[in-house]
């Protein structure tokens, strides 16, 4: 290990809030105020663990979920089900999650994942396989990457987007044996065309049951029993039921191959380090994934206990997706009621519509998150969020935010100022330039003078709030992580 | 001022606020030329669209034989001549090629084709199949040679995504995306605001997002910058009206978005609009020929309406795929598709074509190692057409080497 060196706090670089920030950001959609505090008491090896032991249930989260109601309700049992209203209410549910999960990393892996694995809607079509994938990939997601693949191969959503289910020998279809390397494993042009063809014959046969798309199954009929050759090594063809062990043996044939645990290990530092990793941290972090049977829970462990991850280069240097702006922003603003704040509608605007990625290899991300295309949706969210209701403490019915909370009780004299700086920390967790400060200061002065009346007071002193939230929100600064 | 969506542009002394050196020179230096209203618009069937059955040569037997379940009927072409016809879908761009105002060409490709969608993607993008690849794409790099000394930030516009193609990543150049009509007007202050407290967060909006010289921040600012540099220009002109019918379909809103930029005269060289979907692996007799009739019907009004407009003659309309599909099938019947191939063709129309069927027959007797077509024609050497042909600029300058034009633009 040359790069990955555990991080150890001394005078001169000390375990501070700084870094437990941006250990939020990375690992979660960020954390501020009393929740930051209480993960800089646990000390670096602690906080870290705060976020890579997750369990596979989040107790709360579910309670909470099963009491949000109708608006939230999936469609467990219609396995029918299909179309906008009901992926609608599928990207509501994992966007409240992302919201207030208890266990942000097991959310983000599973973004991680659901944009390694992409899989569109558009050709899934039915929202009970992209809400089994989507639950898949928040169980298995931190386990080992070989347990994972091996349920991906089987995942009827992924059967059917990368047509899978339809190969059968003689003619074997080559979508998923394609990506199956390309995207999903060991990289563009580390395979010859040969062994896609031969891993095309290994998975025929590796179908959905007929009138059941939503289940597995092995139809040794469709499938070419030959023998094969990936990768130079020979699979033996096996008849009958035995013959799904050769999918097996392929996937394990892959996963030896060192640029598989390199490859993964670069799109691992990309989401939660730097789009541009650097070779030495992608050779330490392969050596990791290698020596764990493929964990990514202590791939992501060594990450984040690393004097690497949080050198200065690192703060502030990945784009937010637009989901990471979303729920972070949520999260920061402990908004009530996420499932009605229309967050999956910004989402969408902002040019992430999850469960519908571009393309098989998922989102483009690093700068192209900040074109022009992207700024009118950004500041329109911006200003959307500092509009939501005004509520004191959760109301059923409505999204809302407590303004007054966030205004703080500050009695300072330069009140507008310190509205600014607590909702910086609060949002950025990093400070405004003078100028930035000024011109939204600017914007609070601008408005009408205080009333006597204190109703009206009250009600002017929220709508500096928003104003407040609106601009912070609109700085580069938040579309930073 | 009183209206609800407020521009960060609409009060013109914002524009010092909002300036960033990079943005100051901001209409293009007109070089008075003839050439300086030519716009071109660039296709893109993405997913690799199966070029054999779009152009079907129905008189080879071998096309019946390896497309026994694709094969299109001779009965059910649309003729092109004696030895080829149209897939059904393409009916309105049949008519074109009868009148005179299509151009197609078979057989283009690359050497060493690769069969990832994405590093294929690549090579038409950058023009290269140099690795590590270029950093700029050759949309960008034929506009920075374009327009010297100026840096619109329409220059390049790509329509429907929230990005921009790496074709259109240049040096001097930063593409402009818009998603789609309607999310690009940014709301500077809450409804029901007065016209001095929309101003006053307006004018914050752009302090908060200038002056910073970290890059990352720098760059968020830069794109917030450009974006309300034209979102005036942009939104008068998707207020003019479409002079045809436009179906309401992704890429049609998209072309009718290209059109209006066309009619409102926005400094645009180079379009750009994919359609997706053409990955057609299995199912796809109905998959391609759903995705030709879409296409067929949009560029069927856009031509329409560039021709009502006067623009069409000046306007070059080029329409690629990242590679062609497999000549044998894969799968069986209803159900079955074909995989990732190599070469493929390319079509043209608007002003400045050679109309016809261009390039040889397919040889489909005569294939590569993975079973696909070889081809005839390098794609750069259609690149090298539209770059010298249409923009009059030295092809190698943009190419980086010397290409033979492929002859389907006239010079």
């Amino acid at each position: 290990m040359k790069l990955l060196q555990p991080f150890q706090p001394s005078a001169a670089d000390p375990w501070d809030l700084a870094k437990v920030a941006h250990l939020a950001r990375r690992a979660g959609f960020g954390a501020s105020g009393e929740t930051l505090n209480r993960l800089f008491q646990l000390g670096p090896d602690g906080a870290v663990d705060h976020f890579v032991e997750f369990a596979s249930v989040d107790g709360r989260l579910e309670a909470e979920l099963e009491a949000v109601g109708p608006e939230l309700e999936l469609i467990p049992e219609n396995k029918g089900a299909y179309g906008a209203d009901s992926m609608n209410r599928l990207r509501r549910w994992w966007l409240y999650r992302m919201v207030r999960s208890h266990q942000p990393l097991q959310e983000k892996l599973a973004l991680f994942w659901h944009d390694h694995f992409a899989c569109q809607e558009s050709k899934v079509i039915r929202t009970n396989l992209l809400l089994n994938q989507n639950i898949l990939f928040r169980d298995y997601g931190a386990g080992s990457f070989r347990e994972l693949l091996r349920r991906v191969s089987r995942d009827p959503a992924m059967l059917v987007f990368l047509d899978n289910r339809l190969s059968e020998k003689g003619s074997p279809n080559e979508n998923w044996a394609r990506e199956l390397l390309e995207l999903f494993t060991v990289g563009v042009d580390r395979y010859s065309q040969h062994d896609i063809t031969e891993l095309a014959r290994v998975f025929t046969g590796w179908t959905t049951r007929a009138g059941h798309v939503d289940k597995f199954v092995f139809d040794p009929t469709m499938h070419d029993h030959g023998d094969k050759l990936v990768f130079g090594h020979k699979i033996r063809g096996r008849a009958g039921a035995d013959g799904l062990d050769e999918g097996n043996e392929a996937l394990d044939i892959i996963l030896e191959r060192a640029d598989c645990a390199s490859y993964l290990a670069s799109k691992l530092v990309a989401w939660f380090i730097t789009q541009e990793p650097s070779p030495e941290a992608v050779a330490d972090l392969a050596g990791v994934l290698r020596e764990s049977d493929y964990s990514i829970r202590e791939a992501l462990r060594t990450l984040f206990r690393s004097k690497w991850f949080y050198s200065e280069e690192h703060r502030f240097r990945l784009h937010k997706t637009p989901v990471e702006l979303i729920a972070g922003a949520a999260r920061a603003l402990e908004l009530q009621n996420p499932h009605l704040a229309e967050l999956e509608k910004h989402c969408l605007r902002m040019g992430m519509k999850l469960f519908e990625p571009p393309s098989v290899a998922g989102w483009e991300h690093g700068q192209a998150w900040v074109r022009t295309g992207s700024v009118a949706p950004r500041l329109n969210f911006a200003l959307a969020l500092s509009e939501v209701a005004h509520a004191g403490r959760k109301v059923a019915g409505r999204a809302s935010l407590d303004l007054d909370e966030l205004r703080g009780h500050s009695n300072a004299p330069d009140e507008d100022r310190e509205l600014v700086r607590s909702l910086a920390e609060r949002l950025l967790q990093r400070p405004l330039s003078t100028a930035q400060r000024d011109a939204i200061a600017d914007v609070l002065d601008t408005s009408e003078p205080v009333s006597d009346d204190p109703k009206v007071a009250r009600k002017q002193a929220r709508a500096r709030v928003r104003a407040a939230i609106h601009l912070v929100l609109s700085s580069p600064q938040f579309a930073l992580a | 001022m009183h209206r609800r969506d407020f521009l960060l542009a609409s009060a013109g002394t914002l524009g010092s606020l909002m300036a960033s050196p990079r943005w100051l020179a901001a209409m293009p230096r007109r070089d008075g030329s003839a050439l300086d209203d030519r716009r071109l618009v660039v296709i893109r069937l993405d997913g690799g669209n199966d070029g054999l059955n779009t152009v079907v040569p129905f008189e080879d037997d071998a096309y019946g034989r390896v497309r026994p379940a694709l094969g299109l009927a001779r009965n059910t072409l649309l003729p092109l001549d004696d030895l080829n016809g149209f897939h059904p879908a393409l009916e309105h761009t049949a008519a074109r090629f009868a009148d005179g105002g299509l151009c197609i060409l078979r057989g283009v490709g690359y050497p060493q084709p690769n069969l990832s969608h994405f590093r294929s993607k690549d090579i038409w993008d950058t023009a290269s199949l140099a690795q590590p690849m270029p950093e700029t794409g050759w949309l960008g790099r034929l506009v920075d040679a374009r327009l010297q000394g100026s840096a619109d930030p329409t220059a390049m516009i790509a329509v429907g995504k929230i990005t921009t193609p790496l074709s259109m990543r240049a040096e001097r150049h930063v593409a402009y995306a818009i998603q789609n009509a309607k999310e690009f007007v940014v709301r500077a202050g809450p409804r029901g605001s007065s016209a001095d407290e929309l101003e006053a967060r307006a004018r914050a909006l752009a302090v908060l997002n200038s002056g910073s010289t970290e890059p990352r921040m720098a760059g968020v600012a830069e794109a917030v910058t450009a974006a309300n540099a034209s979102i005036k220009a942009i939104e008068r002109a998707l207020e003019r009206t479409a002079r045809a019918d436009y179906e309401d379909n992704g890429l049609a809103r998209s072309l009718n978005i290209i059109a209006r930029a066309i009619d409102a005269e926005l400094p645009t060289r180079c379009f750009f609009v994919a359609q997706g979907g053409y990955d057609t692996h299995a199912n796809q007799a109905g998959t391609q020929a759903g995705l030709l009739k879409t296409l067929d019907v949009a560029l069927h009004s856009f031509l329409n309406d560039l021709q009502a407009l006067g623009k069409l003659d000046r306007t070059l309309i080029l329409i690629i795929t990242e590679f062609g599909r497999r000549v044998a099938e894969s799968g069986v019947g209803a159900t079955a598709g074909t995989d990732h191939g190599a070469a493929s063709m390319v079509m043209l129309l608007g002003g400045g074509i050679r109309p016809g069927l261009h390039g040889g027959q397919p040889q489909l007797d005569t294939l590569d190692e993975n079973g696909n077509t070889i081809h005839d024609v390098d794609f750069r050497s259609v690149y090298a057409d539209v770059i010298e042909g249409w923009f009059g600029i030295e092809a190698k300058s943009v190419l980086g080497a010397e290409y033979a034009r492929a002859g389907v633009v006239r010079s």
